[in-house]
């Protein structure tokens, strides 16, 4: 929460005396923070952090003597703890909707049709993301470190501290080109209208290319990493 | 004096062999603390550039505050980082070896571990404030009140991480109350004066983060009335005394469930 109050106030500060900024209005670039808080919490919490930790405790021999998919069973911890957050992240928005009185805007319907394309789309991204960083563990101990950059990067070009657009174009261009812009950035514009429609349909294909080749990644990291399981301490 | 400076010292010999056994992972982490500092450089002074200031400070003073935080929270994590490892000691029983030996136990909880990829981190930070400081032509008065509540910000977030470790003691609850206290300080790499009242006055005089990051950097450009200066010295005394009260009724109260 102290996040958005901190980049709210950011915000207002930059737009003091001026009307727009970056082709943003200051009632935009608010709506743009505080759906972009609600996107990051659903998109970006994911019990796989735990992936790492319990396949160098050995536990996982536990969950692998279980009849259940592996991907499937992580992906059920996954909705369990995001519609937690969607309840605290509706709870803490709501909240400072109150306090703060930003300008209300009601979603389109094709803003809600292509937020419920784009969401799937990154909520995936990210549980393969976070699969393939705690398969890591089948090698080694160390996984917070790359974790920890990980989750630099992400604060910077996932679109949770501002919107992708202001950038350069031509950084903009690259930026496109990882996977991180489609985890946020493209969710909360496409729920605020603001995805112009060429990008919605190139945004679309990049994501599910994304997400399917981040799967194909995981999966054989999964196994080879399967392979090499010792189940120490286990 | 002497005992407290030996075992900081094999303390930070030990950390030092620590980073180095995992030098891949310090790599790492040393690559996303520079990351960290840059893109948020480069987003501030954009940003302050194409708005053409901030809460009424131009981009090179919205820089110096955000030099200033960083000095502040590196030096302070560089020190304190043990913190971030007491839970384990309450939960596990090893707090009871810290409070049996013959030295302050706060002192070896606060200063377990000392952070050498901060140290790292830290050298180029102040060389690089030091030169961004002499293109401004900073004068040595502001240099000096600079340096008073720096070191005062530096007692404030020593009194934040007593706090901390005294909940710790009471509660087992470390984790939660040190990032609690990373996001306030987080609102500090702005100036204070971009958030509006009651926040700013939250941020003032409940939970100083102003007083420990804003106010030196005030300091230092020569915006800090003598009024403030001292309002700051007196605060920082009565948080070093709460924190360290508090400290001692929370020794009374461990009970060394776990050893």
């Amino acid at each position: 929460m102290l996040s958005i109050v901190t980049g709210y106030f950011l915000w207002t500060a930059v737009f003091a005396g001026r009307s727009s900024i970056f082709n943003y209005s200051k009632e935009q670039m608010v709506l743009y923070i505080l759906g972009a808080s609600l996107v990051q919490a659903v998109v970006l919490s994911s019990r796989t952090v735990d992936l790492a930790a319990i396949i160098n405790s050995g536990d996982l021999s536990q969950i692998l003597l279980k009849p259940v998919a592996m991907f499937r069973y992580w992906l059920t911890q996954d909705i369990a703890d995001k519609l937690l957050n969607i309840l605290f992240s509706i709870a803490e928005i709501g909240f400072l909707w109150f306090l703060l009185k930003p300008s209300l805007m009601i979603p389109t319907v094709h803003g809600l049709i292509l937020f419920g394309l784009f969401l799937p789309l990154a909520l995936g991204l990210y549980f393969f993301i976070n699969f393939l960083f705690g398969s890591l563990g089948f090698w080694t101990s160390e996984i917070w470190a790359p974790r920890f950059l990980l989750f630099v990067l992400l604060s910077f070009v996932a679109g949770n501290m501002f919107p992708l657009d202001i950038l350069p174009v031509w950084l903009l261009k690259v930026v496109y080109w990882t996977p991180f812009p489609y985890l946020v950035y493209f969710p909360t514009q496409a729920l605020l209208g603001r995805l112009p429609d060429d990008q919605i349909y190139s945004g679309l294909i990049t994501a599910t290319a994304w997400v399917a080749g981040m799967y194909f990644i995981a999966k054989c990291v999964w196994n080879k990493g399967l392979k090499n399981y010792d189940a120490e301490g286990g | 004096m002497n005992k407290y400076l030996k075992v900081w010292w094999w303390l930070t010999h030990i950390s030092l062999a620590t980073n180095l056994a995992t030098i891949f992972s310090s790599f790492l982490f040393l690559t996303g603390k520079i990351i960290r500092f840059v893109f948020f450089f480069i987003f501030l002074f954009g940003l302050s550039r194409a708005s053409g200031g901030i809460a009424g400070y131009s981009s090179q003073q919205v820089i110096v505050f955000y030099l200033v935080f960083n000095l502040v929270d590196t030096t302070t994590q560089l020190f304190f980082r043990g913190v971030y490892f007491f839970r384990r000691l309450v939960v596990n029983g090893s707090f009871d070896y810290l409070l049996i030996r013959p030295m302050s136990p706060l002192f070896r909880a606060l200063i377990g571990y000392t952070d050498m990829l901060d140290l790292i981190t830290l050298i180029p930070l102040v060389g690089y404030t030091i030169w961004f400081l002499i293109k401004m032509n900073v004068n040595i008065t502001n240099l000096l009140w600079f340096g008073v509540m720096f070191l005062s910000g530096c007692i404030l977030a020593l009194t934040f991480h007593i706090l901390i470790l005294a909940l710790g003691v009471v509660t087992t609850e470390v984790d939660n109350s040190i990032m609690l206290y990373r996001d306030l300080t987080a609102m500090g790499r702005m100036p204070i004066d971009i958030y509006t009242a009651p926040v700013r006055e939250i941020l003032t005089f409940i939970i100083p983060i102003a007083v420990m990051i804003t106010f030196p950097a005030k300091a230092l450009l020569g915006l800090l009335s003598w009024e403030w200066i001292l309002f700051s010295l007196l605060l920082t005394c009565c948080f070093l005394l709460i924190s360290l009260r508090f400290w001692k009724y929370a020794l009374s109260q461990y009970s060394s469930a776990s050893s």
